[in-house]
């Protein structure tokens, strides 16, 4: 199917662009690095933009159980465009699961730094950050 | 009277051995030159190129962001300027970075744009000026080659730059440089004073060396230098649009 070779294509040139700089640019420091939390839930817009994407997903806050829209920050469209990927690989609507590494304390909530991204099922970012589970497939 | 037979045949072979001398001579020189050759001097920096060792963000504290000297010691900050960064990286392990204008979706001018981009930089050598393409911020840099700086220059982010060429090195000269940018991505201060010198040196066919000095009297005691390596970028690799429009980053 072609998704899944479009899929498998990215992947590929995730994993041969590792010398390169994934996330790129500007300061994380706003963001715990060494925390994850996870976020399964539906995607609600995609802005593919510099310095950075931004994807807005509806999912349930872990601590209260209650649904609510996340921002969470990937690294910039032109970086993500030269790895491989694109604007229609995340789309509203798709189901997904996001390891994400939470704003720290005191800044504003519901918002992360993008650590692993599943799509449908099928894993099309694993982030490189150490504090991250290891790679499902 | 004609030479004798054995003669003429030592004749003949010297000068087949000299013809077959000047005929390969040449060949058998350029062999092992050729093997090493590289673009050297002018001209030898058109192309396009990746910054290595860029201090990347997710996996470094701002700590270990600060640029430092070539053999790795810290910059010779003056008292105030050392305070200042300082404070400025205790606020960014508390999560409050300082906003640098990278974070305000503005220029790192130079001579962070040397140091700090993971993005594509282009050398375009023409007559009288050097150009350099950043992909970062879909931006352009002029060196000229056939002038000397203004008497006195308003500061820009990429200030006022004159080149010339000492042997295999583009040495390049700013003045002129707004302190709304910092040194590096951690938010190094500079003064207006700042005078950057980069000296640009293609080492072989795939790197580029570029021995930045930074002197700044009004924010270091003395001057230093940094060295920044860029690797070959593939001829072929294509732009890739990037204006900077989304600073959500900011708002935390």
């Amino acid at each position: 199917m072609h998704t899944s070779r479009l899929l498998a294509a990215v992947v590929v040139a995730l994993l041969s662009a590792q010398t390169q700089p994934t996330f790129a640019h500007h300061s994380y420091a706003m963001f715990d690095m060494t925390k994850s939390v996870t976020l399964e839930g539906t995607i609600k817009e995609v802005q593919w933009t510099n310095p950075h994407i931004w994807v807005q997903i509806l999912a349930p806050d872990p601590s209260t159980g209650q649904e609510v829209e996340w921002s969470i920050e990937g690294a910039g469209a032109t970086m993500l465009t030269r790895n491989g990927w694109s604007r229609g690989l995340v789309k509203p609507g798709d189901k997904a699961v996001m390891v994400v590494h939470p704003v720290k304390a005191g800044g504003k909530g519901n918002s992360g730094s993008l650590g692993s991204l599943t799509v449908n099922g099928q894993r099309i970012f694993g982030g490189r950050n150490p504090a991250q589970p290891a790679e499902a497939k | 009277m004609a030479p004798s037979r054995p003669v003429r045949y030592l004749l003949v072979s010297a000068i087949a051995t000299a013809i077959a001398c000047l005929t390969y001579a040449p060949a058998f020189a350029q062999s092992p030159a050729s093997a090493a050759a590289h673009p050297v001097g002018p001209g030898s920096l058109n192309g396009k190129w990746n910054t290595l060792g860029y201090k990347g963000s997710a996996q470094n504290r701002a700590r270990d962001r600060v640029h430092r000297t070539i053999d790795g010691k810290w910059p010779p900050l003056l008292p105030a300027a050392a305070e200042l960064l300082e404070q400025r990286l205790k606020a960014a392990d508390e999560g409050k970075p300082f906003p640098t204008t990278l974070h305000e979706c503005l220029p790192g001018g130079v001579p962070e744009m040397i140091f700090g981009s993971p993005y594509l930089m282009q050398f375009i050598e023409s007559p009288g000026q050097v150009t350099i393409l950043h992909e970062m911020f879909t931006l352009f840099r002029v060196i000229y080659m056939d002038r000397q700086h203004p008497a006195e220059p308003d500061p820009t982010y990429m200030g006022h730059s004159i080149g010339r060429w000492q042997g295999d090195t583009l040495i390049v000269d700013t003045v002129g440089l707004t302190d709304r940018t910092s040194i590096d991505e951690a938010g190094m201060p500079h003064s207006e004073a700042l005078h950057v010198i980069e000296r640009y040196r293609r080492v072989d066919n795939n790197t580029l060396e570029i021995i930045v000095t930074l002197d700044d009297p009004k924010t270091f005691s003395q001057p230093w230098d940094v060295k920044v390596t860029y690797k070959a970028a593939a001829p072929d690799t294509q732009y890739i649009e990037y204006v900077c429009e989304n600073n959500r980053s900011a708002e935390h």
